[in-house]
């Protein structure tokens, strides 16, 4: 691999450990840590290896067939079977992009006072702005660095020497050790959340706009097994922290606010500004790719002209797009939503579609026709069809049983 | 036959629920003013976790069906949150 390759790789690497972190991952793991220990550590694990094959299926499709997903599943299967999946992938995007400006919003309310409601609008705005202005590698490298800071979760697991064994008995699956209905329903939201499918929509239409070629298949594998890799372990430093400190005291987490002081007994008077930090850049990254991945799901689906790297007025139905959902997202914070139930319920949501999304996904990178000689294996084919429907099914079973049991 | 069995459930779910809940916010708030001592955690910050503690106590302690002790119990964070709060 040249330098500049190398490069690239580490860029993208950056990227992904950087923006893996937003307001469902955190929500779900320090959920899950907090009321289960460290019994849930698995699922992050098996929902990153199905996550990483999509990553990787995701920009091979774009570097081979030279198109997104969004357009390759328009090509084979049409225009009308395609608004099934576009229109269920919208609307959890409005749902995950009110809450991660609810996150950012939450991140300012702790330090201010001030409430989440009235942060909406000026988060929104600000939102807006950036992507009005911004170029597409600029938007990634930027957020993507701040979001580094949350390598703090690991730093502080890690200061907080968890049983290594325990740790290790959380990474084999295994049922609820008590109320069921609320293990699965966090199981099923933190598999929402990390396999969420604005990732693969974003990153397929990032590896069209910045033109890869099948040369950057190595570096695309690469990206996706590292940076997801290293991003998992980000998730596992949330629930490991959490787990340490809130489960021993019984602390339920009721809202965001009560996470913002898990850092602290690990990291000190570092702590507390690195939490509210982390949730801030993270939630603030997230939402710009929500936003973008609207536009381009939007764009992509009717055929107009699309690419954050264009100016606006070149492609103006597709910032009008970006412009909407960030109003509607910052709308939806103002009526005053808990911004945890709307994540937690999101993210299960997200369970719920996938398997809508992937199975086309699916048969178009074993498609000739698309990927050429590049078709997927038979591990990744099964991990990610096994997975899905897997959270899929528990995710219809446990929503109606988490909401009826009120918690 | 059912509606007593649903109804019992509901009455024992209420209670439990509260226990649990004024366990975990009296932990939280003794976390958050642990934290505000050793490591400087901000007083507004400790202030707006009092509130959330005193408003879904409240909430809960609203519902029929709640043990006198359980009751007592949650009143006695109820207390300890709206000082943080102050």
């Amino acid at each position: 691999m040249k330098g500049k390759e190398l490069l690239n790789v580490a860029l993208g690497v950056i990227t992904s450990i950087g923006g893996f972190l937003e307001v469902g991952s955190m929500a779900t793991s320090a959920a899950a840590g907090a009321d289960f220990g460290f019994r849930l550590m698995w699922v992050i694990v098996f929902s990153t290896l199905c996550l990483i094959f999509l990553i990787e299926m995701s920009g091979r499709l774009a570097a081979v067939s030279k198109r997104t997903l969004v357009d390759a599943v328009r090509e084979r299967f049409g225009f009308v079977f395609t608004i099934i999946p576009r229109s269920l992938e919208l609307l959890v995007n409005l749902l995950v992009l009110a809450a991660e400006i609810g996150g950012v919003c939450l991140a300012l309310k702790i330090v201010t006072g001030i409430p989440v409601a009235a942060w909406a609008i000026p988060v929104g705005l600000l939102i807006w702005i950036v992507l009005w202005l911004g170029t597409l590698e600029w938007l990634e490298n930027t957020t993507a660095i701040l979001g580094l800071m949350t390598v703090a979760f690991v730093v502080a697991a890690w200061k907080l020497h968890p049983d290594p064994h325990e740790a290790l008995r959380g990474l084999i699956p295994h049922g609820a050790p008590h109320d069921a209905a609320r293990y699965w329903f966090i199981a099923v939201s933190i598999a929402g959340s990390t396999i969420s499918p604005y990732m693969f929509t974003f990153y397929s239409s990032g590896a069209v706009e910045e033109e890869w070629t099948e040369e950057s298949l190595g570096a695309n594998r690469m990206t996706a097994i590292i940076g997801m890799g290293f991003g998992c372990l980000m998730s596992i430093g949330v629930l490991i922290v959490s787990a340490m400190i809130f489960s021993p005291k019984g602390i339920h987490i009721d809202s965001y606010e009560q996470l913002a002081v898990v850092l602290s007994p690990a990291l000190g008077r570092w702590g507390f500004p690195l939490f509210v930090g982390s949730l801030g850049v993270c939630c603030f990254g997230a939402a710009i790719e929500l936003a973008l991945s609207t536009a381009y799901i939007l764009g992509q689906t009717f055929g107009w002209n699309w690419g954050e790297n264009s100016e606006p007025r070149n492609g103006a139905r597709f910032a009008a797009t970006y412009t909407a959902i960030v109003i509607l997202g910052a709308l939806l914070m103002c009526t005053g939503i808990d911004p945890l139930k709307l994540t937690m319920f999101s993210m299960a949501l997200t369970a719920v579609i996938l398997p809508a999304v992937v199975v086309p996904f699916l048969l178009l990178v074993n498609d000739e026709h698309f990927v050429g000689e590049h078709r997927s294996g038979w591990i990744g084919n099964t991990v990610v069809v096994v997975v899905v429907l897997v959270a899929s099914v528990i995710a219809i079973v446990a929503i109606p049983l988490e909401l009826a049991g009120g918690s | 036959m059912l509606s007593a069995v649903c109804c019992l459930r509901c009455k024992q779910d209420a209670d439990e629920q509260l226990q649990k809940s004024a366990r975990s916010w009296r932990s939280s708030l003794a976390l958050v003013q642990a934290e505000e001592k050793e490591h400087n955690v901000p007083a507004k910050y400790v202030k707006q976790v009092g509130e959330l503690a005193s408003k879904n106590l409240s909430k809960e302690l609203k519902q029929p069906d709640i043990k006198p002790e359980t009751r007592h119990d949650a009143e006695a964070v109820v207390v300890l949150a709206n000082e943080a709060s102050k």
